[in-house]
């Protein structure tokens, strides 16, 4: 009995996680209706009443790592100071593009601008040339600098401790500036749960959507038909390789399949660039760029409050929690790999590099969509609007070699799916391990099984949308967690600099300025 | 070290917190009192301000003072440093008179002016009800910056006019990234407010030395309010460089003189070992 009680007091994170866990799955597949009514209200509550807040800290967080990186403190390294990054370029960007928004693009990267083509905010006519240029922009401003500046702060934070400072990768650990030994406490494991809960949501949410976009995919090109079991048998197969991936580990298995995973998208981009409208798409990404950053501060805090309100709660807001709530896991997934970079390198690595390729791959997937539509004069933007899913297999269909290109997505779709699953699997046995780097395979398969089947369960039941509006709550506490780690890390930071590095321990306390 | 002090007055302090003041200082056996007015608007003449003074030296005169009265126009805070500079005194004591927040926006607050401009060591008076005048200080609190200065603060402290039953001192920082750092960092501090707490000894009948993590501002006033001190004493160091945040809210010293309950001293880092130059030209 007493080794029972000490075993739960050292998993207490993980058993606190699991089990607080099963009542929202549970609602999720025995009453989706009313966790669908339940969670559609608290999630509007927040966006209708904190959407403000969720921009004024996207800003803050886009800010805060660009100050880091050319500050002094752009030259601390995120590991001991004689270490070196244990990978190279093109495998830390490949595992950051993958586990960082690869399968959204693709889910994304013609319905989007698409969708703001046909809907854009009231001050705009729909289908229009400004609502082209339009749906550009804020196709950048969604997946551009900002939610990559959203995992940098949280991942600089992890890996600057954990590497560092030599204390566990747990979001907890990054807090010890300001709680001191309290992270070891109720108040840590408060935030490491919250960071579990996030996490789980926000992967079974992503897991299930995904596995409906396999399965159109799939029906587009085989006699199968898109039903609910051949997504189940999807979920399934697709457990097994992540799972494989995951017990492999990061040096191997995420690594391997992260890395045929970015060949696949260039190769698939190239065509599309070159077979497609080649100076359209460059036209597209030129204008488009200049558009963002023209505008970016404006767009950053434009919460649109006279006109297109609506607009804005439903896509920018919706994303900015959407990113936050998928922080916890990306920021420890990106922080495991970055170890041995300096804070600017890292910074700007991250920011830049993915951001530019984001928006090359909107570019050519959006504009060349643009161009079937404004140009060629096919209607694809309706039925891309009405069904999401299916509107990259749709685009595909206006391009030779459709059978192979569809067959290049589905795959495309797998491996991001495969790699964002085991990554998230690591990350989650990793933080309920008390911060292990090599977490057992035994918890890394409770984890992956217990998503999975989060995911098919709400799949069958139809609670996937309450589930990912619960995820998208869980984000404001953890906005607030944020703001507070930027505080954390630069006390932190400026300790180094004004203590360790020559002055006596009261140095920078401001007592007597 | 206090023979020579500076009191500003603007003639709207009460009678009997000038008188309570006058009474303390003699704790100091401080013998010269030069009392400064200066004339900040059309509404007021010098002459006035003159006759007024001539007339409250007269009353301090017989309380044993030496008394010299000087009377200014222009910014009070700056001709307050001015005159202590020049006439190189040993420190300003202001009688601390609460404003309104209302008042404090919209008319500033000439201590906390001073606080800030001053290189003369500055005593803000805050009596609220203790005879301190009469009796020997129960309890400083000196808050003590580890970065330096304390050298020049020790000797205050050691000063037999300054002599309490109990001193404190308090060092507050900030944790520090790790547990293994913080543990280093505590020893550290340990050591050195040990060294303090040896520098003093002889001068106190206990000293206690505490060590605190957060708002340094914030734990100066509790542990000031929870240890019921009568005096906190605290070093206003120059920085070559100041913080921006610190120049647009007021630096840790000022806001203790400004929002402490009880007596303030506040020794700017520069006083000893330097000449003293006006903080501006006239």
């Amino acid at each position: 009995m007493h080794r029972i009680a000490a075993l739960i007091r050292q998993q207490s994170v993980f058993v606190a996680a699991l089990l607080l866990g099963l009542p929202v799955v549970g609602a999720g597949l025995f009453a989706p209706e009313w966790l669908d009514h339940r969670s559609g209200q608290m999630h509007g509550l927040i966006i209708d009443h904190f959407g403000w807040g969720y921009l004024i800290a996207g800003l803050i967080f886009l800010v805060f790592p660009i100050i880091l990186a050319f500050s002094r403190y752009g030259n601390l390294k995120l590991g001991k100071d004689h270490e070196k990054p244990q990978y190279s370029y093109f495998g830390w960007f490949s595992m950051l593009f993958a586990a960082g928004m690869g399968i959204g693009l693709i889910f994304w990267s013609v319905a989007e601008p698409l969708s703001h083509f046909v809907d854009p905010p009231q001050s705009l006519v729909g289908r229009s040339p400004e609502a082209a240029k339009f749906s550009m922009v804020h196709s950048f401003y969604h997946w551009g600098m900002h939610p990559w500046a959203i995992y940098i702060t949280i991942s600089l934070a992890i890996a600057y401790f954990s590497f560092r400072r030599g204390m566990p990768p747990l979001i907890s650990s990054c807090f010890y500036p300001l709680l001191g030994n309290r992270i070891y406490g109720r108040a840590g494991h408060a935030i490491d749960v919250l960071a579990v809960f996030a996490t789980v949501f926000g992967i079974a949410a992503s897991l299930g959507m995904s596995a409906l976009q396999i399965s159109s995919g799939l029906a587009e090109v085989s006699p199968l038909d898109g039903s609910q079991g051949l997504t189940l048998g999807i979920i399934g197969a697709i457990t097994v390789l992540f799972l494989l991936a995951s017990i492999t580990g990061l040096d191997t298995g995420i690594q391997v399949v992260s890395k045929i995973n970015i060949l696949m998208a260039l190769v698939l981009m190239a065509f599309i660039f070159i077979v497609g409208p080649t100076s359209y798409i460059l036209n597209v990404f030129t204008t488009s760029l200049g558009g963002y950053f023209s505008s970016l501060l404006t767009m950053s805090l434009n919460a649109n409050p006279f006109e297109g309100h609506d607009w804005t709660k439903n896509w920018t807001l919706f994303y900015w929690a959407w990113w936050i709530s998928w922080s916890p896991f990306v920021g420890l997934f990106v922080a495991s790999i970055s170890r041995g970079r300096t804070v600017r390198e890292f910074v700007l690595g991250a920011l830049l590099v993915p951001s530019l390729l984001t928006f090359l791959w909107f570019s050519v997937f959006g504009g060349a969509a643009l161009h079937l539509q404004l140009v060629e004069g096919r209607d694809i933007a309706a039925s891309a609007v009405q069904d999401v899913p299916r509107a990259l297999f749709e685009f595909l269909g206006y391009y030779p070699f459709t059978p192979s290109l569809t067959v290049l997505a589905i795959l495309l779709l797998v491996v991001f799916f495969v790699t964002s699953a085991a990554s998230a699997t690591y990350v989650l046995a990793m933080m309920t391990s008390k911060g292990n780097l090599t977490p057992s395979v035994s918890k890394k398969i409770v984890w992956g099984i217990y998503q999975s089947a989060a995911a098919a369960g709400l799949i069958v039941s139809g609670g996937l949308v309450g589930l990912q509006q619960l995820a998208i709550a869980a984000a404001l506490p953890f906005t607030l967690v944020m703001l507070l780690l930027c505080v954390s890390l630069f006390r932190a930071m400026k300790y180094e600099f004004t203590v360790e590095r020559g002055k006596p321990p009261g140095a920078g306390m401001n007592l007597e300025t | 070290m206090f023979e020579s002090a500076l009191i500003p007055l603007r003639f709207d302090e009460p009678p009997e917190l000038v008188q309570s003041l006058t009474s303390f200082l003699r704790n100091f056996e401080t013998r010269t009192i030069v009392l400064v007015h200066v004339v900040s608007s059309g509404l007021e003449s010098v002459s006035g301000a003159e006759r007024r003074l001539w007339k409250l030296s007269g009353q301090l005169a017989g309380e044993g003072y030496n008394i010299e009265t000087v009377v200014r126009t222009g910014s009070p805070a700056l001709e307050i440093c001015t005159v202590a500079a020049q006439r190189e005194l040993s420190f300003i004591c202001i009688p601390w008179r609460t404003k309104s927040f209302l008042q404090r926006t919209l008319l500033g607050n000439t201590t906390v002016d001073v606080a800030r401009l001053t290189d003369v060591p500055l005593f803000v008076y805050k009596p609220h009800g203790r005879k301190m005048e009469t009796t020997r200080l129960e309890s400083v609190l000196y808050a003590a910056s580890l970065e330096g200065g304390h050298e020049q603060i020790v000797p205050y402290l050691r000063d037999e006019h300054l002599a309490a039953t109990r001193l404190y001192v308090l060092h507050v920082g900030w944790r520090a990234p790790d547990p293994w750092s913080e543990l280093t960092r505590r020893e550290e501090i340990f050591h050195r407010l040990s060294a303090i707490r040896n520098e003093c000894e002889g001068s106190f009948e206990t000293i206690e030395t505490i060590s605190a993590v957060g708002n340094v501002r914030r734990h100066i006033l509790r542990e000031a309010r929870e240890r019921e001190v009568e005096l906190i004493v605290m070093g206003k160091h120059e920085h070559e460089k100041e913080h921006t945040l610190d120049t647009m809210l007021g630096s840790t010293a000022e806001r203790v003189t400004h929002e402490a309950t009880v007596s303030v001293l506040l020794i700017p880092s520069r006083r000893i070992g330097t000449k003293q130059e006006a903080p501006c030209t006239e």
